[in-house]
C-alpha cells in the first residue's frame, strides 16, 4: 500500500493528469473525425488505416525534433492542428485526406508533448506515462459515440480548444523539471547486459505484438454500446493501473504477471464479459512497462523512443487490415504463442532489480 | 479459416491502390530514418560511457597548483 500511495502520490503526477485531459480531447476529435467520414462505409477503411499510418509513425521524427527543440509547445502545436483539421472536415475543404493528413499530425505532436513532459517530470516511475497513455482510451469510445449520435462539430472543437490552457500548464511542470537526459537516467529498467539495440528492438516487438492481440481478442459479448464502453473504460484503468503497479511492485513482476495472467482471462471471455474484461485490463497494463524499457536505452531522447513504441502499434495493428481470424480457435492459438513469446522477451530484457521502487522513494 | 483482403481486391483498384503503396512506402522510410537516428544516439551514448568510464578509472584528477 505504501507503494501504491508512492506511486499515485508524487508531486508532479500533475502534469500526468493534466495530459490524462489532453489526451483524452484528441482522442475524442480525432476519433469523432473518422467515425463521421467513415460511416458505415466498407470502402472507407483505407481511412483509418491513412489515419493509423500518418498518426502513429511519424512520431518518432517529431519526437526526436521535440527532443532537440525542447522549448517548443508540441501539445498545443498539436491542438491547434487538430482543430483546424475538425473545422476543415466541416467545411468539407480542401479533400478529406489532406485534413486528414493534417489531422493525423496534430495528433502526433500532441502525443509527444504528453511523453515528453511526464517522462520529464516522473523522476523514473511509471504511473506518470501510464496515467497519459490512459485517457485515450476513454477518448476513443467518446469521440466514436459523440459522431454516432449526431453531436454536431463544434462541441467537440471547443472540447478541443478547452484543452490548450492545460498544456500551456502542463508545459510549466515541464520548465521547472530537470533536462532530458537528467530525467531519462531515472529510468534504468533494461537488463544491462543485453546490446541497447536489441533491448529496443524486442520492446519494439512486444508493443508489435500487443497491437495485434488487441484487436484480435475474441469479444463476441460485446453488443450493446454499453459494454463496448466498458470495454474501453477497462482498457484505459488497466493502463494506468500498468504504471502504478509497476512503481509499487516492480516492473518485472507486473509485466510478467499482468501478460500471463491475462492470457486465461482472453480466450475463454469470448462470451463472458466479465471474465474478458479481467483479461483485457491485465493485458493492457503492458502499455507503460516497454515504453520505460526504450527510455531506460535511449537516454535524454524520450520523444525518440516514444516514437518507437507508435511505430510497433502500427505495424501491430497493419495485419488487421488485411486478414482476419474467422475461427475462435485459431485466434486462440495465435494469442498463446505470442504471448509466450512476449513473456520470454520480457523475462530476458527487463532488469532484474525488485528494489528500484525504494529508490524512487528515498529519491522523492 | 482465414479471411484475406489484398491489393487485387476490387475496391482496392486504380488510386486507391496507389494510395496505399505510396502510404506504405512513406511508412518504410520514416522506419529506416527512425533506425539511423536511434543507432546514432546509441553511438554517441556509448561514446559518452565510455569517457565517463576511463575518468572513473582514472581516479581523482591531482591539484597540480598545489606547490606544498
Amino acid at each position: 500500500m505504501k507503494g501504491l500511495r508512492n506511486a499515485l502520490g508524487s508531486k508532479n503526477i500533475s502534469a500526468a493528469w493534466l495530459y490524462f485531459y489532453i489526451h483524452f480531447a484528441t482522442e475524442v476529435i480525432c476519433f469523432y473525425c473518422l467515425t463521421r467520414q467513415v460511416g458505415d462505409s466498407t470502402f472507407m477503411w483505407l481511412f483509418p488505416l491513412v489515419y493509423d499510418a500518418f498518426a502513429f509513425v511519424p512520431q518518432s521524427l517529431i519526437g526526436y525534433l521535440n527532443d532537440r527543440l525542447p522549448r517548443l509547445n508540441t501539445g498545443v502545436i498539436g491542438l491547434v492542428l487538430m482543430t483546424a483539421a475538425a473545422l476543415l472536415f466541416r467545411l468539407a475543404t480542401p479533400g478529406s485526406y489532406v485534413t486528414l493528413l493534417i489531422l493525423c499530425i496534430g495528433n502526433a505532436f500532441t502525443h509527444i508533448g504528453g511523453a515528453e513532459v511526464t517522462l520529464r517530470c516522473s523522476s523514473g516511475r511509471l504511473s506518470h506515462p501510464a496515467v497519459f497513455v490512459a485517457g485515450g482510451s476513454f477518448g476513443v469510445i467518446t469521440g466514436r459515440l459523440l459522431a454516432q449520435n449526431g453531436v454536431p462539430y463544434w462541441p467537440v472543437i471547443l472540447l478541443c480548444l478547452s484543452a490548450i490552457p492545460f498544456a500551456l500548464l502542463a508545459d510549466t511542470y515541464k520548465d521547472r523539471s530537470k533536462s532530458a537526459r537528467e530525467a531519462c537516467d531515472a529510468y534504468n529498467y533494461a537488463s544491462p547486459g543485453i546490446s541497447p539495440a536489441v533491448i529496443i528492438i524486442a520492446a519494439t516487438l512486444i508493443v508489435i505484438v500487443r497491437g495485434y492481440m488487441g484487436y484480435g481478442i475474441p469479444t463476441a459479448w460485446k453488443k450493446t454500446t454499453l459494454q463496448t464502453v466498458a470495454l474501453y473504460f477497462t482498457m484505459g484503468i488497466g493502463k494506468a493501473a500498468g504504471g502504478i503497479f509497476a512503481d509499487a511492485w516492480g516492473i518485472k513482476k507486473t509485466a510478467i504477471f499482468s501478460a500471463g495472467a491475462a492470457l486465461p482471462f482472453l480466450m475463454f471471455g469470448d462470451n463472458h464479459m466479465m471474465i474478458s474484461l479481467i483479461g483485457v485490463m491485465l493485458f493492457s497494463m503492458t502499455m507503460s512497462i516497454t515504453l520505460a524499457l526504450i527510455v531506460s536505452v535511449l537516454k535524454g531522447k524520450p520523444g525518440l523512443a516514444f516514437g518507437f513504441t507508435t511505430i510497433g502499434l502500427f505495424l501491430g495493428t497493419v495485419p488487421i487490415f488485411f486478414f482476419t481470424f474467422t475461427e475462435t480457435v485459431d485466434n486462440c492459438i495465435i494469442m498463446a504463442v505470442l504471448t509466450v513469446l512476449c513473456l520470454v522477451m520480457m523475462a530476458k530484457i527487463i532488469r532484474k532489480d525488485e528494489k528500484k521502487n525504494d529508490k524512487l522513494q528515498n529519491a522523492h | 479459416m482465414t479471411s484475406f483482403r489484398t491489393l487485387t481486391d476490387s475496391a482496392l483498384l486504380g488510386s486507391a491502390r496507389t494510395g496505399i503503396i505510396a502510404v506504405f512506402t512513406a511508412v518504410i522510410l520514416i522506419i529506416i530514418i527512425t533506425g539511423i537516428l536511434a543507432a546514432r544516439e546509441l553511438k554517441k551514448q556509448r561514446m559518452i560511457d565510455n569517457a565517463e568510464q576511463s575518468a572513473a578509472d582514472c581516479g581523482p584528477v591531482p591539484d597540480t597548483d598545489d606547490n606544498n
